[in-house]
């Protein structure tokens, strides 16, 4: 009998013992911190980013997973935006075509009759007044440094080109 | 030496247990409990020791089992309130983030429909004086990953467009619109105009 009056109070304290560690952790450590959670985020709460109506605001301390939820949704949009505008393709199919403008102007007596390009390839058909502007116009063509250039003459005055890059 | 000492300790809280025993034993109430057993049969006795080891056995345990739901109660509500405030940060800096890009790729204007379109066009082509009838808008196409932004894919249609009028109309396309050039054929009809046709992609707001 004294025995197991021993054996259960030691039972008892070591049982007082975790329940008061457990208590102490609880309601002073893991409290304070939630408070002090509720503190910050009730400020966090009314960032204009959120768009969170005022009864959503004061929902959070009593149903913080609804809110949570809300802001998971809210979250993925602005990721799947964010993620829909970086993959963008940043090629632009008139920088060729700028390009061979821009060197043409310079002279009256040579012109671009017809330009094609996508994201990869770019086709052009030149023409010239004579010959000589023709040769000329594809020698400038020759240093502009195009990837992949091939001249294809049509007739003395016409000459078609294709070239990747851009 | 730390051992000696734990011994030391456990031996001195032993001995204090000893002591309250001892002191229960001795006390007067004890010994009302210990007549009031006594006038009990020894098997009701017996029932009545082994239901007080029992409850003096699950009791703390109990209690022990109480203070851990309420332990992990507390806790599951701090781990929300974590995840509610990495979730805002990250929500506040993704959308610095994309207000940023939006500026560069997204027009102010919501397309959300094909006649959208077209009267953006139309509104360009009137502030650049060419007519509308010579640009049509085709193969209009928008999709969205799930958030608010849609790519918009379409082709302009061109005819009898001058070369100050088409690199205008080019320039505010992808100024205004902000579009991007996917592809590109124009060639020069018979009078010297533009003929051809631009397909681009843009990207808008949804309503």
């Amino acid at each position: 009998m004294e025995d197991t009056s021993f054996a259960l109070y030691r039972e008892a304290i070591i049982a007082a013992l975790i329940v008061i560690g457990l208590a102490v952790e609880s309601f002073v450590f893991i409290n304070t911190e939630i408070k002090d959670y509720n503190k910050s985020l009730t400020k966090l709460l009314k960032s204009k980013e959120l768009g969170l109506s005022k009864k959503q605001q004061r929902s959070f301390k009593r149903k913080p997973e609804r809110l949570t939820s809300t802001l998971s949704k809210k979250e993925r949009i602005i990721n799947s935006d964010i993620k829909t505008l970086e993959n963008r393709s940043e090629s632009n199919a008139i920088k060729p075509l700028a390009c061979l403008s821009k060197q043409i102007k310079r002279n009256d007596k040579v012109s671009l009759i017809t330009f094609k390009s996508d994201s990869y390839q770019s086709e052009a058909v030149f023409s010239g007044e004579s010959a000589t502007d023709v040769k000329r116009l594809k020698d400038l063509l020759k240093t502009m440094g195009l990837e992949e250039l091939k001249i294809k003459d049509i007739n003395d005055k016409k000459f078609e080109i294709s070239f990747t890059g851009f | 030496m730390s051992n000696t000492t734990d011994k030391n300790l456990f031996a001195k809280v032993d001995k204090a247990i000893f002591e309250q025993i001892k002191q229960i034993r001795n006390s007067s109430q004890f010994e009302k409990v210990s007549e009031t057993m006594r006038s009990f049969s020894e098997k009701e006795q017996l029932i009545i020791n082994q239901t007080l080891s029992l409850m003096t056995l699950v009791l703390p345990v109990i209690a022990i089992l109480v203070m851990l739901v309420v332990r992990y109660n507390l806790g599951s509500d701090l781990a929300v309130r974590k995840d509610l405030e990495d979730k805002i940060v990250s929500i506040k800096e993704n959308s610095v983030k994309l207000s940023s890009i939006e500026r560069a790729v997204v027009p102010r204007k919501v397309i959300s429909s094909k006649a959208d379109l077209v009267n953006q066009i139309n509104t360009i082509s009137l502030s650049k004086k060419i007519d509308s009838k010579n640009i049509d808008i085709d193969n209009f196409s928008d999709s969205s990953q799930g958030g608010q932004i849609k790519k918009i894919e379409a082709t302009a249609q061109f005819k009898k467009l001058t070369s100050v009028n088409f690199s205008d109309f080019i320039l505010d396309l992808q100024r205004n619109l902000k579009a991007t050039i996917k592809s590109i054929e124009v060639t020069k009809d018979k009078d010297n105009l533009l003929v051809g046709n631009i397909s681009f992609i843009m990207f808008s707001k949804a309503n």
